[in-house]
């Protein structure tokens, strides 16, 4: 059983953790960022052994233990394998303010990609998105080398 | 007892003060290969893999999942140990022991780079008590030392002597980050961080990542013309509070290394061992200890240092790799001084080779001011 306190309020110590980190990303992930900035096409990788199209390229494909280095673009079409609606905000980091809500956020697999990856998807409302959906990457005009070069995604008719 | 696990890979990176010009996984997947090819083991041949790393240092929650590809783990069982890598040799060796596994890979790394080391050294002390007034590893490091020093009557120069013979031995070495000729003078007019301690006492902080395959008994004969064999170890820690503890007692050490020594058969270590690799993050650690390893007597670090017995060519060379005074992966470590320790008793130790080397060993800490203590012995 639970002990009566007798105090009015036990003390809490607050603590502030605050730290920085220069996170090496390395020539893969540099490469993906370059092109897409100055060319503004989505480039994925081709592992040597499985043959899928890995994208974000990284450097090793994990399920051959194989190293990539044959560069394809994939997209920017490609087709929602999951989504959802996010009704909470979040502060997005590149830009320090929150996020509008509700916004819809999915798993795209790009049109020549294996994998899936994360992003922002235009359309926010669950009864309008669905598993299949065609989808396009939409890209900033100016753009800084970072994943919020992609926009978002926003449906297609085709 | 024959001994039931053995080395049978071993590899490490070249220690830098930033390698920013490659990911994390670039780093832990080339050493992940050179040690699997040093085993001559492929992916489908790892039964588990234990890895090391600290989230704070790494800037990522359960850090260990970035290295899930890069360590050939997916679909495979790994674990982690959030601290220093001779640990995670250990917990390597209990998945070989409990029967679970016959090779198990064991990787550590860190990027020192990255991080903060005072925040983050600061954030392992009691947040009530204890982070408000700054204790970091360097101030809690300077009231050890001073503690040792003063009961034992070793001076600053003494300390400064092991700097110099590391950083010397270090050129030796072609892992190390700093290596170089200095002089007692220059230890000693270098400026003051924490009293005693002086800006060159203190080990660089570096980049860098080992791995290690081990194998049981029956792989490691089967598969390696060179298996280096675990022939003890012990483990043991001290109260985390440093106020509890004897500062320059070292009881946690003493009884890893009494654990060790008992399982490898050896009573007189002086004699018996032919090089030793410690993690000593400062200076005066080196001679605290050599003799809380029983390599001397208590207040007798400084002596058997000065007269070369544990410099290379001496009757036990304490970390002719430079140790960490020479590059300081935080926790990577300990599993570099085992890595150090193989290559060693292999006669791979290229030009800090200790001629005819047969029994190494290979000592890491954990927490602050040697917390926690890992001591192994390994030979051929
Ligand atoms: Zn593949």
């Amino acid at each position: 059983m639970r002990r009566e306190v007798q105090q009015e309020e036990l003390l809490r110590v607050p603590v502030h953790m605050k730290l920085h980190y220069r996170f090496p990303a390395g020539a893969h992930y540099e490469r993906f960022f370059k092109e897409m900035k100055e060319t503004g096409r989505i480039m994925g990788v081709r592992c040597p052994e499985c043959r899928r199209v890995l994208v974000p390229p990284r450097p090793v494909c994990g399920e051959c233990f194989a190293r990539t280095e044959e560069w394809v673009q994939v997209g920017p079409k490609g087709t929602v394998v999951a989504y959802t609606s996010i009704c909470f905000s979040f502060i997005d980091l590149t830009t320090g303010k929150p996020r509008p809500i509700p916004y819809g956020a999915g798993l795209i697999q790009l049109d020549g990609a294996y994998s899936a990856i994360n992003h922002i998807l235009e359309e926010g409302d669950p009864g309008k998105l669905y598993i299949g959906m065609r989808v396009e990457a939409v890209l900033k005009e100016k753009r800084e080398g970072n994943i919020g070069d992609i926009l978002y995604f926003k449906g297609i008719e085709e | 007892m024959n001994p039931q696990v053995a080395v049978i890979g071993a590899s490490q990176t070249k220690f830098e003060s930033d390698k920013g010009y490659e990911a994390i996984i670039e780093t832990v997947f080339n050493v992940v290969l050179e040690a699997m090819a040093d085993a001559g083991v492929k992916r489908d041949d790892l039964d588990s893999i234990v890895t090391s790393s600290v989230d704070l240092w790494d800037g990522r929650t359960a850090s260990n999942q970035m290295l899930t590809d890069v360590v050939g783990a997916i679909m495979k069982p790994e674990s982690r140990v959030a601290g220093d890598g001779l640990g995670a040799a250990f917990q390597g060796i209990m998945t070989i022991l409990a029967g679970v596994s016959e090779i198990t890979l064991v990787v550590s790394q860190c990027r020192g780079s990255m991080g903060a080391y005072y925040e983050i050294s600061n954030w392992v002390f009691d947040p009530i008590y204890q982070q408000t007034l700054g204790l970091d590893y360097l101030s809690a490091g300077a009231l050890q030392a001073n503690h040792y020093m003063k009961q034992f009557g070793i001076s600053q120069k003494d300390c400064a002597r092991v700097v110099i013979k590391n950083l010397r031995d270090a050129q030796n070495n072609p892992y190390a980050q700093v290596a170089r000729e200095a002089t007692v003078d220059e230890v000693m007019d270098s400026p003051m961080l924490a009293y005693p301690i002086k800006e060159m006492d203190v080990a660089p902080i570096s980049d860098g990542a080992c791995a290690v395959v081990l194998a049981s008994r029956e792989k490691a004969k089967a598969l390696s013309k060179k298996p280096i064999w675990i022939l003890g170890a012990g483990s043991c820690l001290d109260s985390h509070y440093l106020g509890d503890r004897d500062l320059a007692g070292g009881d946690a050490l003493i009884r890893a290394s009494k654990k060790a020594y008992g399982m490898a058969g050896i009573s007189d270590p002086l004699e018996e061992l032919d090089v030793a690799e410690v993690s000593a993050a400062f200076s005066y650690q080196e001679l605290l200890w050599t003799e809380l390893l029983g390599f001397c007597g208590r207040g007798e670090g400084a002596k058997i240092l000065q007269k070369g017995m544990t410099s290379l060519g001496g009757t036990l060379p304490v970390n002719p790799s430079g140790g960490m005074i020479a590059g300081n992966p935080v926790t990577v470590a300990g599993l570099t001084r085992l890595v150090e320790a193989v290559l060693q008793v292999r006669g791979e130790a290229g030009a800090r080779q200790v001629r005819g080397a047969r029994k190494a060993l290979a000592h890491g800490t954990t927490g602050c001011c040697g917390q926690g203590q890992y001591v192994m012995i390994v030979g051929n």
